[in-house]
């Protein structure tokens, strides 16, 4: 490829200034705030998203496989256990991709980068997908196990009012026409709900144990993790569901940032 | 190992919910890679045209 021709040039991304200034100084080299230059940004998530995607669907596939067709019937859930390879991860990644927006959206309005609200912006239909599929996969694990489809239980109720606001997050972002207004509201929205992806996460502890929901399937604590049996491919999903949402996730965010590159583009051309 | 297929009464629950994870993967695959390739595109073309 022609250098500059598709590619993201040190200069170019906004159609002017880098986002928070110049050039990064030399002392920024082994900084991570060289990450919010977009150029930069894109050259190592080029480097990287390709092995990260075959390798994520690759653990992704034999985690859920395996724990799928391969592991033993649990002698309390049956057959049913096999959905918490799907379910597990996509809850974790449903939760942690909220947290992960949060932290973007912080150094977005701290820091002013425009990378970091573009990560955060990014981040919600992914993160969407996976609360969908966790509540979903919920739903059918609950029936046979507990015997209802959905409870107002806190955990649950957590994590539907969690999916509502990364809807309500994508919608802002869309609604409003000026980019760095709709990153500063989005942001400001994605805080306020951080209170239910923290609800999501520990309902269980802070409700201690008054809830339907059971416990985490992961600890650190071998008397409290499952068994090795179903802890192994359980691992390897949640490996391919991280590798696969990172993977998915620069990918979007390479999209959105020559999305704003052809805006400012469009825009020099419309006033020329 | 035993491969096991046969899911029982829990098969009417087991097979939707990896029904509902791949068509949902692979959805989002296919959005955010055709998304992508789309706006690459145009701005390939956009900055030809400049040149």
């Amino acid at each position: 490829m022609k250098p500059g021709v598709g590619m993201i040039s040190r200069t170019a991304v906004t159609a002017g200034p880098l986002p928070g200034g110049a050039e990064p100084a030399r002392s920024d080299a082994m900084s991570i705030w060289r990450y919010a230059n977009p150029a930069e940004f894109m050259r190592v998530s080029g480097a990287v998203t390709p092995a990260l995607t075959v390798l994520g669907i690759a653990a992704l596939f034999i985690g859920a496989g395996w724990g799928l067709f391969l592991t033993p019937t649990h002698y309390e859930q049956g057959e049913s256990a096999r959905i918490i390879y799907i379910h597990v991860p996509s809850a974790m990644l449903a939760i942690n991709t909220y947290f992960l927006m949060a932290v973007a959206s912080i150094i977005g309005l701290v820091r002013r980068h425009h990378v970091s609200f573009l990560i955060a912006k990014s981040a919600a239909p992914i993160g969407a997908a996976f609360t969908a599929l966790a509540l979903i996969t919920g739903a059918l694990w609950g029936a046979p196990t507990w015997g209802t489809w959905w409870v107002w239980d806190p955990k649950l109720t957590s994590v539907l009012i969690m999916f509502f606001f990364y809807v309500g997050y994508i919608g802002l972002w869309n609604a409003v026409e000026d980019p760095d207004k709709a990153g500063d509201l989005s942001a400001v929205l994605c805080l306020v709900g951080v209170v239910f992806a923290i609800m999501s996460r520990y309902a269980v502890e802070i409700f201690d144990g008054r809830t339907l929901h059971q416990p985490a399937s992961l600890s650190l604590d071998e008397e409290e993790n499952v068994s090795n049996v179903y802890y192994l491919p359980l691992l390897v999903s949640i490996v391919g569901f991280y590798g696969a949402f990172l993977s998915l996730l620069l990918i979007r965010t390479r999209t959105e940032i020559r999305e704003r590159r052809l805006r400012a583009m469009e825009m020099r051309a419309a006033r020329a | 190992m035993e491969i096991v297929t046969d899911m029982g009464a829990h098969g009417a629950y087991i097979w939707p919910a990896y029904g509902a994870f791949t068509v949902i993967f692979v959805g989002l695959y296919w959005w955010i890679a055709s998304a992508n390739a789309k706006t690459r595109k145009k701005l390939e073309e956009m900055e030809r045209n400049r040149d």
